[in-house]
């Protein structure tokens, strides 16, 4: 009997769960420490009560990469099981460890707090954007991962970009007022900050009349489309970056005729494909860049590998195993840049490759997909 | 202007701690408003506890630490120097005034040093207005 799909109750979902083990195939962090399953934790659940769930830590190691449930037969929410539960912790006084001792946790936290004027748009151009327009560009946590993760260079994103906005001669809006989409956040629990930011976002988006929203990062994307939507009925339309040129490049308005011959592979983020299902439009954009030798890995799409870090909270060596396997087998496909389309998979990456990996990467580069389109414009620059 | 500014000031046990300790042997008059606290050397000090303190109210954050070369754990002050670099950058995104933070060298002979750095300090903070976190 199957119950209806869109449930969140955690009380029905231990009744879907049939034990199959699916799950426990598929979970990535079950090929590298074979203590935690979803398959297990929804048996704790069945036989112990929602309270062990909640209160044992295991709780925060789930990536919710939503692997688990692209196979499960009975179509079992545990991702959303998870994200409740966490909630359901918090108010009880358990958090999970933001890393990086949790700073992104408390620039977040700030940045709801506060009430002033961010100089967020500082280190871009100020002839690339527009106070006003129909598009808005929303870049996210961009210019403080730049400053937080130096080695990154993650404003690049930004400017790539805008430079693609500006050949297409749009400028798009954008503004000191936005603020962190609260996804991080959320999916730690902390909804009364999530709440904060979202109804922040959500009234300068309807003050300033915005009819789409294009942003950079995966996670962006899914917040602003799908998490916004629970708060206040949005009447505007949110695509990722990817979207945007994939459809300007099929109505035959942005060109790409400069050369870029660059063996590349493409990770598909979690948020942009598995949750989101946007996987045509980064590959049509790389079929479209001449020059670009595109091959894919051996898990692509739905199957995916995640990258190991989920909200920053659960970086550790089984992280490390994770990544090792996803870089080698961008390298197995003969790719010399690994794209992504998530800044956050990009620094997750480019954090492991900067520290001391376990199989030698020469060679390999981690960049955003953005950066092969700018190379790839008439008049873009070279680097 | 009847606004008195909260300062935290983040103290290294050898050298910053040692130095206000002096100014108050010395019955140097500096303002109140800096809630000292003791750390063992600045090294211990990261970007979270700063952003911590701006968030529970404080109007300005000191580190006050040894001399550059002079660290009791050898390079603790170095690192405290790039953490301020870096938050500093941080706070101005956020709309912070970069100001609000700063970082001394004060030994522990240099009682008033500190009782000046102190008083400079507060007449900054004092033109600067309360912190926007205050105004919420």
């Amino acid at each position: 009997m199957m119950k209806d799909k869109k449930t969140q109750d955690s009380k029905n979902q231990k009744l879907e769960c049939i034990q199959c083990n699916k799950c426990m195939v598929t979970c990535p962090l079950n090929k590298v420490d074979p203590t935690y399953s979803p398959r297990g934790r929804n048996l704790q659940l069945l036989m112990e009560g929602q309270e062990s769930f909640s209160e044992d830590q295991q709780l925060y190691r789930c990536l919710t990469c939503f692997q688990c449930m692209e196979t499960c037969p009975s179509n079992n929410q545990y991702v959303e099981v998870v994200k409740s539960a966490r909630k359901d912790a918090h108010e009880k006084g358990h958090c999970d460890e933001c890393k990086h001792g949790s700073i992104l946790r408390s620039i977040t936290q700030l940045q709801a707090d506060l009430n002033v004027k961010q100089n967020r748009l500082e280190g871009l151009d100020p002839d690339s954007y527009a106070d006003s327009g129909e598009i808005f560009y929303f870049m996210g946590c961009l210019p403080i991962f730049d400053q937080v993760f130096t080695h990154t260079d993650s404003l690049k994103i930004a400017k790539n970009t805008l430079k693609i906005f500006n050949h297409l001669g749009i400028k798009p809006m954008m503004t000191d007022e936005e603020k962190c989409c609260g996804y991080d956040l959320l999916w730690s629990g902390q909804e009364e900050y999530y709440l904060k930011l979202a109804k922040s976002n959500l009234k300068m988006l309807k003050d300033k009349g915005v009819k789409k929203i294009v942003t950079s990062c995966a996670e962006c994307f899914i917040t602003l489309k799908d998490e916004y939507s629970k708060i206040e009925k949005i009447d505007w339309e949110v695509q990722h970056v990817t979207e945007f040129i994939a459809e300007n490049i099929k109505n035959g308005k942005l060109k790409l005729d400069k050369e870029v011959a660059k063996q590349v592979t493409y990770h598909d983020p979690c948020r942009l494909g598995r949750v989101g299902k946007v996987f045509d439009a980064p590959r049509e954009i790389l079929e479209n860049v001449p020059g670009v030798d595109f091959k894919e890995m051996e898990f692509t799409k739905e199957n995916s590998a995640c990258c190991g870090v989920g909200n920053f909270s659960n970086c550790d060596t089984h992280t490390k195993f994770l990544q090792n396997e996803r870089l080698l087998e961008a390298k197995e496909a003969g790719a010399k840049y690994m794209l992504t389309a998530c800044p956050k998979c990009r620094i997750h990456f480019n954090c492991y490759l900067d520290g001391e990996p376990i199989d030698k990467m020469e060679e390999l580069e981690i960049t955003d997909i953005t950066e092969i389109v700018a190379q790839g414009l008439e008049t873009g620059e070279d680097k | 202007m009847d606004y008195e500014p909260d300062i935290l000031g983040l103290a290294c046990n050898w050298c910053g701690y040692a130095g206000a300790d002096q100014a108050g042997m010395n019955k140097l008059q500096y303002p109140a408003n800096i809630k000292l606290m003791r750390v063992m050397c600045l090294g211990r000090i990261d970007t979270t506890l700063v952003l911590e303190a701006f968030r529970k109210k404080f109007d300005g954050v000191m580190l006050v630490g040894c001399h550059i070369g002079d660290c009791h754990y050898v390079s603790g002050n170095k690192n405290a120097v790039l953490v301020v670099e870096r938050l500093k950058s941080i706070l101005s995104i956020l709309g912070v005034e970069p100001q609000r933070l700063r970082i001394e060298e004060v030994s522990g002979g240099e009682g008033p040093k500190f009782a000046v750095v102190t008083k400079e300090f507060t007449a900054e903070l004092k033109e600067l207005g309360p912190s926007p976190l205050r105004q919420v």
